[in-house]
């Protein structure tokens, strides 16, 4: 049996991104809210100043769901997120018993499979979001403040959780 | 050999070192670029039997590279590839991974369907599971711009489209945007 090692080998499975505008690479720029103290890694206090995160995943077009640290900091943040990621991410969370707030911003993006197609579900949803009245989002974010409580309550119990239904297989 | 940390949480590690006798414990990371490496380990675990603990624990909590015109994830192939070389049954080995799922395509891969790996899947893993969560206020009257995008880190492809998207439809001052917002 032989092994398959491809030259250049890449982890990131991202090929049929090819039309990228050069100076996007270089035009990011740190805004000026996304600064201040750390609480801890994952629990930033700037993220007072925003209701959504765009979670930017590390892999994009891949054949399983994968969380990283990147989205759990919104959890830890009790704010609502959008998961620019693998398809089946919400369901994922959904099935670990985490709320994803699919009444206010439609998560339908996450059951297409296709990468492409749910591109263009996530520039509409990221639109329509962002675009909405800053009042009616820090509304719902106040209305919903029970639910990000739960989320995050969920997260500090995840790992006993977890491990005490291994202990019982 | 040298080898980086795990990124295993000490609940886990204390609950599956308890629970199994632990050979090895590596992470993918360590032989993605060099199966060799991983074969040089398991030459050193080989015995003439195995007993039914026995597990040697890769955390795979790293992105595998999946080819247009191969059936399986390279770094998956070549580590089950290893254990087949070396010959040492596949129930030895404990994969710790948060890619929910890949025990279809690990069924997939197996030689024998009886001899199978221990799949655990998980997103809990070091270091951004932390041992204390702070309770967060809202603080509803601190909020100025409706989201947030962190894109620091490695560059991707999908974070400079999405980049381009935002500017191209003038949503910048809707999103802030940072490169180096982690310490």
């Amino acid at each position: 049996m032989s092994y398959f090692l491809p030259v250049p080998f890449t982890r990131v499975n991202d090929r049929w991104f090819t039309a990228i505008s050069p100076e996007s690479l270089d035009a990011r720029v740190s805004h000026e809210l996304i600064q201040g103290p750390f609480l801890s890694d994952y629990q930033l206090d700037f993220y007072r100043n925003f209701c959504v995160d765009l979670v930017a995943e590390t892999v994009y077009d891949y054949p399983y769901p994968c969380i990283t640290e990147k989205l759990l900091r919104p959890i830890s943040c009790k704010r609502f997120f959008i998961v620019i990621g693998p398809a089946k991410v919400l369901h994922l969370l959904r099935s670990k018993g985490f709320d994803t707030f699919d009444d206010i911003i439609d998560g339908s993006y996450d059951d297409e499979t296709d990468p492409k197609k749910r591109w263009l579900m996530l520039e509409e949803v990221i639109q329509k979001t962002v675009k909405m009245p800053l009042d009616d989002l820090k509304q719902a974010l106040i209305a919903n403040e029970h639910r990000l409580d739960r989320n995050l309550d969920l997260l500090k119990n995840l790992e006993r959780t977890e491990i005490e239904k291994l202990r019982n297989v | 050999m040298t080898f980086n940390p795990p990124k295993m949480t000490e609940r886990y590690k204390e609950y599956l070192y308890g629970r199994y006798n632990v050979l090895a414990h590596i992470r993918s990371q360590d032989f993605d670029y060099d199966p060799l490496k991983l074969e040089q380990l398991l030459s050193e675990k080989k015995k003439e039997s195995f007993d039914s603990d026995d597990r040697v624990i890769i955390e795979h909590m790293d992105t595998d590279y999946y080819h247009p015109e191969l059936k399986h994830g390279i770094f998956l192939r070549n580590m089950l590839n290893a254990f087949y070389k070396i010959d040492i049954p596949t129930f030895v080995l404990l994969l710790f991974t948060n890619h929910f799922g890949i025990k279809d395509e690990i069924d997939d891969i197996l030689i024998d369907s009886n001899d199978e790996p221990t799949v655990i899947e998980t997103f809990i893993y070091k270091p951004h599971i932390l041992e204390r969560y702070d309770d967060y206020p809202l603080q509803p009257e601190r909020i100025t711009m409706p989201a947030v995008c962190m894109m620091a880190g490695t560059p991707r492809s999908h974070r400079h489209a999405l980049y381009d998207h935002m500017v191209k439809n003038h949503l910048t001052d809707l999103i802030a945007v940072s490169k180096g917002a982690r310490r």
